[in-house]
C-alpha cells in the first residue's frame, strides 16, 4: 500500500478519511448541502484500501440514526453525517440516544450552512447538541476535522454518549494539504448485550438515565478544559485589553487578520468543544483580559453558555451580527471595531471603495437556474400552462427552481409539498371554496419523507394534484442514488422499490406515469388530474414526470436530435424566457431601435431536446 | 512564495478543477495550501468563485482588496469580484480578443495599479475542438503570467497524473494553447 503523507482533501474528504482511520465500520448518510461529500469519499477509501464498512445511503436522516445507533449497540464504531436540518429530522432519536448512550462509538456528523448557501436556515447545530445534552466538537480547518474524528470516538467510548461534529460549510467545503494515517481495524465482532432496563428503558429508568447523562457533562467540562490539541491559548505576559475567544472558520479567519496585521497585543482562546462549556479553562483566560470578544457562528452557544457576561462582547450585546455568514471582511471590521473600542490597537477597518465601485457598475445578478434540457423544466411549464392560477406548493431540491418558472410557490422542508398542499385543501374547503393545488415533489424527496403526508392526505380526505417529478437520482446534491433506481451507495444492486407501488399503497387510485419532455400530452394529463379530484374518492392525482436527470444520466439520454431554430416568426414576446426560462434562449436587442428584439439559442449549451418547441405562441421555433 | 488567489466564474466552468490542478501543484512542491469552494445550488448556473491560498495561512477565505490575483473564465465575474483584487495585483480573464473595458473601469484598474491580462480562451476552445476545456487555457495563460506561485511545466505535470487517459491529451493541449496565447 502506497501512500502519500499528504494528500489535498476537502474538509469532508478529511472527515471521510478520519472515520475510515478510527476504525468506523458503519456509516449511514442522507444527502445534504454541505455534507455530502462525506459518505462517497469515505467508500473511495473503503475501495481503495479493501476495508469491511457498511455504508449506506439511508431514505433519511433519522433513519440513518437510528441504524447507526443500533450498530453502535453491537459495539461497533458508528457514525452516521447529514446537513444541519437532516439533524432535524434526525432530532428523535438523537435526543432519546444521548439518554441510553452507546456502546461502540456513535460520531453524529452535522454539517451547518451560515449564510446560509444551500438551506433553508441557518440554525446552529452546537445549540442542537446542548439541547440533546451530548458533546460537541468544532473544527476550524480540515485537518483539525479529520484529528477531531479520532478523539470524538475516544470521547464517545469513554463516556458512552453520542458526540456530534460540527463542520460549517467553510470546513466542509475548504481544501487543505491534509496529513494521512493509515486505517485502523479494530476486531469487534458485533454482539449485542441484552439488558432492556437500559435499551427500552420506560420513563422511571429514564429519569435516572438523566440524572447519569448530567453527571458525564460535568466530567466531560472538565476533560475540554485539558484538552490541548483543540482548545487552547498563547500564554500572556500582563493583562490584556482585550481577548478573543473563536471557534470554527471564524478562528482560522481572525488569526490570520492578526497575524497579517502584525498584532500580537490580542490573544485568542480557540475552542473546539463548545459543549458542554470547558469552564475552567474559559474562567481562566478571562482572569488575563478586560474584555473578551467572542467570535463564533452561525448562532450564539460559547457566549450563552459562559455565566459570567461583564466582560463579554458578542452577539449579546451588538457586537457580532446575528445573522449571515462571517466573512473575513465581517470579522475584520467587528475587530477593527471592538479593538478601537476596548483601546487594544489599531486595525484599519475593511476599505469599501471597491466594493461601491463595483455596485454602482449595475451587474446583473446571476441566479442559479434548471440546467438546459431538464426535464423539470418541462414539468413546470406544463403545469403552469393547465392551471395558471393554481397553489404550487413544492419542495426541496433543483426544482425549487421552478420558482423561476412562477410554477412554485411554497417551500417549507422536506416532505411539506405534500403535507401543505392538504392543509391548503382543508383550510379552503371550511369556507366551501375550491381552490385547485398542484404540489410537486423530487422523487428522493418522495422516498424521503413523502408518503407519510401522502397517506395522512388520503386518510383525511385532501384533494390535489401530486406531480412526483421523478429524475431517477438526488441531483441537487450531486446524483446520489435513490430506492427508485435500486443502486446502493457503492454501486451494487440493491432493491428497487418503484414509485408506482409505494403511492398505491398509499391508498392513491389514480396514478399516471408520463414523460413531460412530450408536453401537449403532459398539459391534458395535469388537466385531466385536476378534473378527477373534483369527484373522486380518494380525490388524490398522482402523476409520475419521468425523465432521467440530463447530468446523472448523460448516456441514455444525450444525444437528442431535435435542434430547435427561430423563425423570423419571432416577434420577441419574451414568453419563452419568462414561462420557460432555458439558459440556452436568450435576447438579441433590436438594432438602432428600429427592429424588435428578439430570441435565439445558444448553441453552446443547447441540449436539443426541442422541448422549447412547445412553448412560442408564435410557432417561431423549429426543430430540424 | 505567499500567494492569494480568486478564480471566479460560472457554475459548470470548471473552476473547482483548475482550483485543484494549482493547489495539488504546490502541495507537490511541499507548499502549505488552503482552498475554499462553492458546491451546491449555486453550481446551477450561479455566479461560483473559489479561493486557492499558498504560504503560511490557517484560513481558506480572503477579503476584500487581499488578493494578489484574479482569474476570472468570465468578463462579468471578473467584475464583480474585481474588489477582492489588491493594489497592483494581477488579473487574468477570459474575454474575446479586442475586448474594450468600460471607460469607468480601465479608469479603475489604472488607479489601482492592477494588470489586467486578456485570453480569448472561449474562442480558442472553439477553434480547437477544445470544448469544456476553457478553464485549463486560462490556467496556461496564467501559469505563464507569473499568476501562479507554481511553475507551468509542474502543473501540466499535475494535469497528466490526474485526467483520466481519454481527456488528457486535450487537457495538455489546452494548457499549451493559453500559455501560446499568453505570451503572444
Amino acid at each position: 500500500m502506497k501512500e502519500d503523507s499528504r494528500r489535498l482533501m476537502l474538509g469532508n474528504e478529511a472527515i471521510a478519511r478520519g472515520l475510515m482511520e478510527s476504525g468506523c465500520q458503519f456509516l449511514s448518510s442522507y444527502p445534504g448541502t454541505p455534507s455530502s461529500e462525506i459518505l462517497p469519499a469515505a467508500l473511495k477509501t473503503i475501495q481503495e484500501l479493501n476495508l469491511n464498512v457498511h455504508i449506506e445511503w439511508s431514505t433519511n436522516e433519522k433513519v440513518a440514526l437510528d441504524n447507526a445507533f443500533a450498530a453502535s449497540l453491537t459495539g461497533k464504531r458508528a457514525a452516521c453525517c447529514m446537513k444541519q436540518v437532516g439533524l432535524n429530522v434526525a432530532a428523535d432519536s438523537l435526543m432519546s440516544a444521548a439518554y441510553l448512550g452507546v456502546v461502540g462509538g456513535l460520531l453524529v456528523i452535522s454539517c451547518d450552512d451560515p449564510g446560509p448557501h444551500s438551506s433553508q436556515t441557518e440554525q446552529d447545530s452546537r445549540l442542537f447538541a446542548r439541547f440533546a445534552k451530548v458533546p460537541v466538537f468544532d473544527p476550524a480547518t480540515p485537518q483539525e476535522a479529520k484529528e477531531m474524528v479520532a478523539v470524538c470516538f475516544e470521547i464517545s467510548e469513554k463516556y458512552q454518549v453520542p458526540v456530534i461534529l460540527r463542520p460549517a460549510l467553510r470546513v466542509c467545503h475548504a481544501r487543505e494539504g491534509v496529513t494521512l494515517a493509515p486505517p485502523l481495524i479494530l476486531d469487534r465482532p458485533a454482539k449485542f448485550k441484552k439488558d432492556p432496563s437500559r435499551w427500552a428503558a420506560t420513563p422511571r429508568f429514564r429519569l435516572l438515565l438523566h440524572q447519569e447523562l448530567n453527571k458525564k457533562l460535568i466530567a466531560l467540562a472538565e476533560d475540554f478544559s485539558n484538552m490541548p490539541a483543540f482548545n487552547f491559548y498563547e500564554s500572556q505576559t500582563g493583562q490584556a485589553n482585550l481577548g478573543i475567544i473563536a471557534a470554527g472558520a471564524p478562528y482560522a479567519i481572525v488569526t490570520d487578520i492578526l497575524v497579517e496585521a502584525g498584532i500580537e497585543t490580542v490573544p485568542i482562546l480557540k475552542l473546539g468543544t463548545a459543549y458542554p462549556l470547558p469552564e475552567r479553562l474559559i474562567e481562566r483566560f478571562k482572569d488575563g483580559c478586560d474584555h473578551i470578544l467572542v467570535l463564533e457562528e452561525p448562532d450564539t452557544v460559547i457566549e450563552l453558555l459562559i455565566r459570567d457576561k461583564s466582560k463579554v462582547l458578542g452577539r449579546l450585546t451588538g457586537h457580532v451580527p446575528s445573522a449571515g455568514e462571517m466573512t473575513t471582511d465581517i470579522i475584520h471590521n467587528i475587530l477593527s471595531q471592538t479593538m478601537a473600542e476596548t483601546k487594544a490597537g489599531t486595525l484599519a477597518p475593511v476599505d469599501p471603495a471597491g466594493q461601491e465601485f463595483v455596485s454602482k457598475l449595475g451587474l446583473p445578478g446571476r441566479r442559479p437556474t434548471l440546467c438546459p434540457g431538464c426535464p423539470h423544466r418541462a414539468a413546470f411549464y406544463s403545469i403552469r400552462q393547465a392551471f395558471p392560477r393554481a397553489i404550487f406548493t413544492s419542495d426541496i431540491g433543483c426544482y425549487t427552481l421552478g420558482l423561476n418558472l412562477k410554477a412554485v410557490d411554497t417551500v417549507l422542508d422536506m416532505g411539506a409539498g405534500i403535507t401543505m398542499a392538504s392543509g391548503f385543501y382543508h383550510a379552503h374547503q371550511l369556507d366551501g371554496t375550491e381552490k385547485m393545488i398542484v404540489a410537486t415533489m423530487g422523487d428522493s424527496t418522495f422516498y424521503h419523507s413523502g408518503t407519510t403526508g401522502l397517506l395522512n392526505a388520503v386518510y383525511n380526505g385532501s384533494r390535489f394534484v401530486l406531480v412526483i417529478l421523478d429524475n431517477g437520482t438526488t441531483a441537487m446534491t450531486g446524483m446520489q442514488p435513490t430506492p427508485g433506481t435500486g443502486a446502493m451507495a457503492d454501486g451494487s444492486p440493491g432493491n428497487r422499490i418503484p414509485l408506482e407501488r409505494l403511492i398505491a399503497g398509499c391508498g392513491v387510485d389514480f396514478i399516471k406515469v408520463h414523460d413531460p419532455y412530450d408536453v401537449p400530452t403532459m398539459i391534458d394529463l395535469v388537466k385531466e388530474a385536476g378534473e378527477y379530484i373534483k369527484t373522486a374518492t380518494p380525490g388524490i392525482a398522482v402523476i409520475i414526470a419521468r425523465h432521467p436527470c440530463l447530468i446523472a444520466h448523460r448516456r441514455e439520454t444525450a444525444p437528442f436530435k431535435n435542434k430547435p431554430t427561430v423563425t423570423a416568426g419571432c416577434k420577441g414576446c419574451k414568453i419563452c424566457l419568462e414561462l420557460f426560462e432555458c439558459p440556452a434562449l436568450y435576447l438579441v436587442p433590436g438594432q438602432d431601435g428600429t427592429d424588435s428584439a428578439r430570441v435565439e439559442i445558444d448553441r453552446k449549451i443547447c441540449v436539443s431536446c426541442g422541448v422549447c418547441r412547445f412553448v412560442c405562441p408564435e410557432g417561431a421555433i423549429e426543430i430540424n | 512564495m505567499d500567494r492569494k488567489i480568486v478564480l471566479a466564474g460560472v457554475g459548470g466552468q470548471g473552476i473547482i478543477f483548475m482550483t485543484r490542478m494549482v493547489g495539488q501543484t504546490a502541495l507537490n512542491m511541499g507548499l502549505n495550501v488552503m482552498g475554499s469552494e462553492t458546491h451546491g445550488m449555486a453550481q446551477r448556473g450561479g455566479s461560483v468563485i473559489s479561493f486557492l491560498k499558498v504560504g503560511n495561512y490557517r484560513s481558506a477565505q480572503i477579503g476584500t482588496a487581499a488578493a494578489d490575483v484574479l482569474i476570472s473564465l468570465n468578463d462579468m465575474e471578473f467584475m464583480r469580484n474585481l474588489p477582492y483584487l489588491k493594489p497592483a495585483g494581477l488579473a487574468v480573464v477570459n474575454a474575446p480578443t479586442g475586448y474594450r473595458l468600460r471607460p469607468e473601469l480601465a479608469d479603475y484598474l489604472t488607479a489601482n495599479g492592477i494588470e489586467m491580462h486578456v485570453v480569448p480562451a472561449d474562442a480558442l476552445a472553439t477553434e480547437h475542438r477544445l470544448r469544456g476545456a476553457v478553464n485549463l487555457i486560462v490556467l496556461g495563460a496564467a501559469a505563464v503570467l507569473n499568476a501562479l506561485p507554481v511553475a507551468a511545466s509542474d502543473i501540466l505535470e499535475t494535469i497528466k497524473q490526474v485526467t483520466p487517459h481519454r481527456l488528457r491529451e486535450g487537457n495538455e493541449t489546452a494548457f499549451s494553447w493559453g500559455a501560446r496565447a499568453a505570451m503572444e
